[in-house]
């Protein structure tokens, strides 16, 4: 029996601050933010992340979004916004916590999965709005304690459609 | 099959991620809506990502968070189509065209390379060739053979012909093949196998258009040119010719021409009849497409039917395909080479103020008529994607210079909360039956686009003034960056925060209200306490006359040495007759609103000599916590009462003998706040009983030191008279010595002789009198006197007198007090069984600590004592026995208040 390494790695590398990562603090706010980016890589059946500075169509990017609370006083209402970027998708499942809402258009948001209401045959039937086309996650975090951490995550794939307008492959055989 | 292997393994490596992640996805992901079709990001693109956060601080003020931006670049993926293979029947020695197409369908630019070309079949084609065939009409643009197509950007094609020549040797019916073979700078190679079959009438048809390329709309007209060639040595019959008009393309009516009928006779759309050896239509044998038949096509003729087209508005970026068909009675239904119209991208934009209208100058400039220094205004601009393809602008600003310092700018997107990421739109896209949410939509024909909501936050600096104050946006075209357009946000006027102090009732009518300089507004009058200091408020509104919310901050601009200022709010009753916390901030007050607080004054105590008659101007203040050059000032008085009040003490009680004399000390002492001279009018030293023989003298005291000096205190010059008159400032004293004698006639049975002295003040209209009570004894002269000791400490105790032990520290229960009693013979014989008595004083208990500090306690000089046990009440009795003349006897004891 082969001896796997345990999953507990990959989710402590999510957890280093890679170097150079800036920390976004404006003076006098006590609400720290840090957003890291990392690609997952699937190997042998094994995930790992490593740096995303660079990543394909297809590949899949973890966001970490981490929230420090610096004063020693509570905040209350936090609401934790993450943009999902155009030409990535959003992977449903991924957030971390799961309770979260999301938005097209980053103004309006509602619980996942988003629904709308379109006309088909002449009726009008409620159906699941593609997840491609949500645009934004927020968690709705509450309070904060003073000193406290609160890190929300999802994962978003690079989109990976063929060139509009090319054909589909009709290769001739050899 | 090495493009679909290409395919599949992409799509084998997303599966695989997608496998790994099902362990953390839920079932929901089955259920995939049907995807909108988007392209792959181009290789280099930027993904950027800034997230944000809004939440309450500790007080409950909203505040945002964003964080660092991070980016991804997309690396290039490398992928690409070859069509298709064809079919042609050619006679012995004809050379053959195939034409063959590439896209690159990966998301960069590529190079590929076209693999020497393989013959097979049963004969095999000679001088196998690549030519290119950019304007895709089917033959070579030239006979330059060709190893490599050049680099191929992503979505761009490249069109080239491979040409084989079929041998003489050839006979009817024989097929041979050639495989062309294109390869990419990864490790994909994809072939096409093209197919001849000999014959002997052997039509080939080609497709040209006379346009390639342009804008959507093109009027053109574009000539769609199809070329039939009879390369066989018999005459063909039956051509048809069958062209489909694609999507996008429009067919101009009436534009059908033959080359056998000549230019100059046009073939009509409708008919399906013989116009002299050809059969044309359009719509009728097919609808959408133009069907021609030519009835024979003699051996080594060649020519042409032509039409034309238009393009229609609208179309994305791209090409335009069209092929035609041909059959003979001999050939089965071929297709030509693919002809194509490439839609390029055009850019344009249009930045206004209308969500609704892309028109230029809809809104503009848009106008903030006025804010409040220190707010935060928003300018709502709307990015218009006017071009005909999904681009994306970047926002640059200028202008900002001219604003007041300090202010800043933030691009947001159309949340209103986060940041325009590199201040650049998302990709807006085009208009296609409506614009996706999160976009503004202009409906109406034949301006329909779709815009982006950028929104510029600025915040003015809490000192900002004036106006107007313009920026000017420019929205420039990510795809063509000479596309541009400006559109002005206005800030016609900053309003700056204000503030009015106001006595007792808030608004524009209540006293105070304006600015009042110097003016006295309120009045409070005082008469200051000879006890202690006195407190006086003014009740004062802080009305926030801006138009912002705002705190201010309190003070007062000078205070009087001795005198205190402190701020309080009100305790609830709303007029400042109770008071709650002191302030020094009115906390936050809105728009419009005013708050009360309560200025409290502290007058000092008279005596302190700094709350003299008269009146003290308090200059009270309220500055903006936000611009401290916003402030009002408002004087509100004090007026101070003169208080005449000086004193006169102690009253005393002494025994003499007959014939004898006491001495008393008094304390003259002004407790007003005004400087008094006093006075001795007749009448200002008393006896009860002069009219006995009781007389008395008054002495000031001399040297000044509070005690009576003789010899220096009572001469003459220091005798009290009316004419005697000083002056006594606020919070000094002066002693008084008074002497009474007692007449020789006087016995013990006798009432006690009151001594009254009375001094003036006030210019003479106010007194102050003290009493001294004397009586004379028959011989035993008692004595008593009392100090405060420590209760731990025995005798002796020094410090003992006649004189009141002031109410204090010492007097307070459980303190212990000593008590002598002198008992003297003044009489000038002996006196014989002399006892003393005392009682230990009600509210006290006998203690033995501080008298000899063992029983019996007390003691006495001569004779025997007995007294009460320790913290007993009780009689002290001393037995003295006999005293000689002049002689003493001393009782001491001690006793304890009771705590």
């Amino acid at each position: 029996m082969m001896k796997r390494p345990t999953a507990a790695l990959a989710v402590a590398a999510l957890w280093l601050l890679p170097a150079g990562a800036v920390l976004a603090q404006k003076a006098g706010d006590p609400l720290q933010s840090r957003l890291e980016a990392s690609r997952v890589v699937v190997k042998d059946g094994r995930e790992s992340l490593v740096d995303a500075a660079s990543a394909k169509p297809g590949d899949v990017i973890e966001y970490t979004a981490t929230y420090r609370n610096t004063g020693k006083a509570a905040i209350t209402g936090l609401q934790a916004t993450l943009p999902i970027p155009p030409q990535t998708e959003f992977i449903p499942g991924t957030a971390r916590p799961a309770q979260v809402s999301a938005s097209l258009d980053g103004r309006a948001f509602a619980a996942v999965p988003l629904k709308r209401t379109v006309e088909r045959d002449g009726r009008r039937v409620e159906e699941p709005v593609p997840w491609r086309e949500y645009r934004a996650l927020r968690w709705s975090a509450g309070e904060l304690g003073g000193e406290k951490s609160a890190a929300f995550t999802a994962r978003v794939r690079v989109i990976d459609d063929p060139v509009p307008g090319a054909a589909p492959a009709k290769a001739g055989g050899k | 099959m090495n493009g679909f292997t290409q395919t599949q393994g992409r799509g084998e490596r997303l599966r695989a991620a997608i496998v790994a992640f099902a362990v953390l996805v839920v079932g929901a992901f089955i259920a995939l809506a049907p995807r909108a079709a988007l392209a792959a990001p181009a290789a280099g693109t930027v993904i950027g990502n800034q997230a944000s956060a809004t939440y309450l601080d500790a007080s409950l003020a909203p505040r945002t968070a964003t964080s660092n931006l991070v980016q991804t670049t997309v690396s290039q993926v490398k992928s690409f189509t070859l069509t298709a293979p064809g079919f042609r029947t050619a006679s012995a020695g004809q050379t053959v065209y195939y034409p063959h197409t590439i896209t690159n369908t990966g998301n960069g630019t590529d190079t590929f390379a076209l693999n020497a070309p393989v013959a097979g079949g049963a004969f095999n084609h000679t001088g196998l060739v690549y030519y290119i065939d950019a304007d895709g009409n089917g033959v070579p643009d030239n006979f330059t053979p060709i190893v490599t197509s050049g680099p191929i950007a992503a979505a761009g094609i490249f069109r080239f012909v491979v040409a084989g020549t079929v041998p003489g040797s050839a006979i009817d019916a024989q097929t041979g093949t050639i495989t062309a073979s294109v390869s990419d700078t990864g490790t994909t190679t994809l072939t096409n196998l093209d197919t001849t079959t000999v014959s002997n009438s052997a039509i080939t048809v080609s497709k040209a258009l006379s346009i390639t390329s342009g804008p959507s709309p093109n009027a053109g007209p574009i000539t769609v040119t199809l070329t039939y060639t009879n390369t066989g040595s018999a005459a063909a019959a039956n051509l048809l010719l069958r062209d489909f008009i694609p999507v996008g393309m429009t067919y101009i009516p009436a534009s059908g021409r033959w080359s056998v009928t000549g230019a100059g006779v046009t073939l009509t759309d409708l008919d399906t009849l013989d116009q002299g050896g050809i059969v044309y239509d359009k719509d009728v044998t097919t609808a959408g497409e133009v069907t021609a038949t030519i009835a024979s096509v003699p051996a080594g003729f060649s020519g042409t039917v032509t039409f034309q087209v238009q393009i229609a508005a609208g179309r994305p970026p791209g090409f335009i395909n069209n092929t035609a068909q041909y059959q003979t009675s001999t050939q089965a239904l071929t297709s030509t080479n693919t002809a194509s119209y490439q839609v390029l991208q055009t850019a344009g934009v249009i930045g206004n103020g209308s969500t609704t209208d892309s028109t230029n100058g809809t809104g503009e400039p848009v106008t903030v008529a006025a804010a409040a220094a220190g707010s935060t205004i928003t300018f709502t601009n709307v990015i218009w994607n006017t071009g005909n393809a999904p681009d994306t602008f970047v926002i640059s600003m200028a202008g900002q210079a001219s604003w007041p310092a300090g202010s800043t700018f933030t691009l947001l997107q159309s949340d209103g909360l986060t940041s325009l990421i590199a201040n650049t739109t998302p990709s807006i896209p085009v208009y296609s039956a409506g614009c996706p949410a999160g976009f503004e939509t202009d409906a109406s024909a034949p301006t329909q686009f779709c815009g982006y909501r950028v929104i510029l936050r600025v915040q003015l600096p809490v000192s900002a003034t004036g106006g107007p104050f313009s920026i000017t946006k420019t929205a420039t075209s990510s795809f063509d960056n000479t596309k541009t357009d400006t559109v002005i946000d206005t800030l016609t006027a900053v309003t700056a925060n204000s503030v009015d102090l106001t006595n007792n009732s808030a608004g524009g009518a209540a006293p105070g209200a304006g600015s009042t300089g110097t003016t006295v507004i309120t009045t409070n009058t005082v008469t200051p306490s000879t006890t202690g200091p006195t407190i006086t408020r003014f009740r004062l509104y802080v009305n926030n006359t801006g138009s912002i919310n705002d705190s201010f901050n309190l003070a007062t601009l000078a205070t009087p040495a001795g005198w205190s200022v402190v701020f309080r709010a009100d305790g609830g009753a709303n007029d400042c007759s109770t008071v709650g916390a002191s302030l020094t901030n009115t906390g936050t007050i809105n728009a419009a609103a005013a708050r009360l607080i309560c200025a409290e004054v502290t007058v000092p105590i008279t005596t302190s000599n700094q709350a003299a008659a008269g009146n003290y101007d308090f200059d009270f203040t309220a500055t903006s916590a936000l611009n401290c050059t916003v402030t009002d000032a408002k004087r509100d008085r004090v007026t101070v009462n003169a208080v005449n009040s000086v004193s006169l003490t102690p009253n005393n009680t002494q025994q003499t003998f007959p014939g004898g004399s006491v001495t008393y000390t008094h304390v003259l002492s002004n407790l007003g706040n005004v400087s008094e001279t006093i006075s001795f009018a007749a009448g200002f030293l008393t006896d009860s009983r002069s009219g006995q023989g009781w007389t008395s003298l008054a002495y000031v005291d001399g040297n000044s030191n509070g005690v009576f000096d003789p010899g220096v205190d009572d001469v003459p010059a220091n005798a009290i008279s009316t004419a005697t008159s000083f002056a006594l400032g606020v919070n000094a004293s002066r002693t008084i010595f008074v002497r009474v004698f007692a007449p020789g006639s006087a016995v013990s049975a006798d009432p006690a002789n009151v001594t009254t002295i009375t001094a003036r003040y006030n210019a003479g209209t106010a007194s102050a009198a003290a009493t001294d009570s004397t009586t004379v004894s028959d011989g035993l002269v008692l004595l008593k006197e009392q100090v405060a000791v420590n209760c731990a400490t025995p005798v002796p105790h020094a410090g003992y007198s006649t004189a009141l032990i002031p109410s204090g520290p010492a007097t307070a229960p459980g303190n212990c007090i000593a008590y002598r009693i002198a008992a003297t013979n003044t009489t000038a014989a002996g006196i014989t069984s002399v006892v003393v008595n005392d009682n230990i004083p009600a509210n006290t208990t006998h203690r033995f600590s501080c008298g000899t500090g063992a029983a019996p306690g007390a003691a006495t000089t001569l004779g025997a004592v007995t007294a009460p046990a320790d913290g007993a009440t009780g009689t002290v009795s001393a037995t003295v026995g006999p005293l000689a003349p002049s002689q003493s006897a001393v009782v001491t004891f001690c006793v304890r208040i009771d705590p």
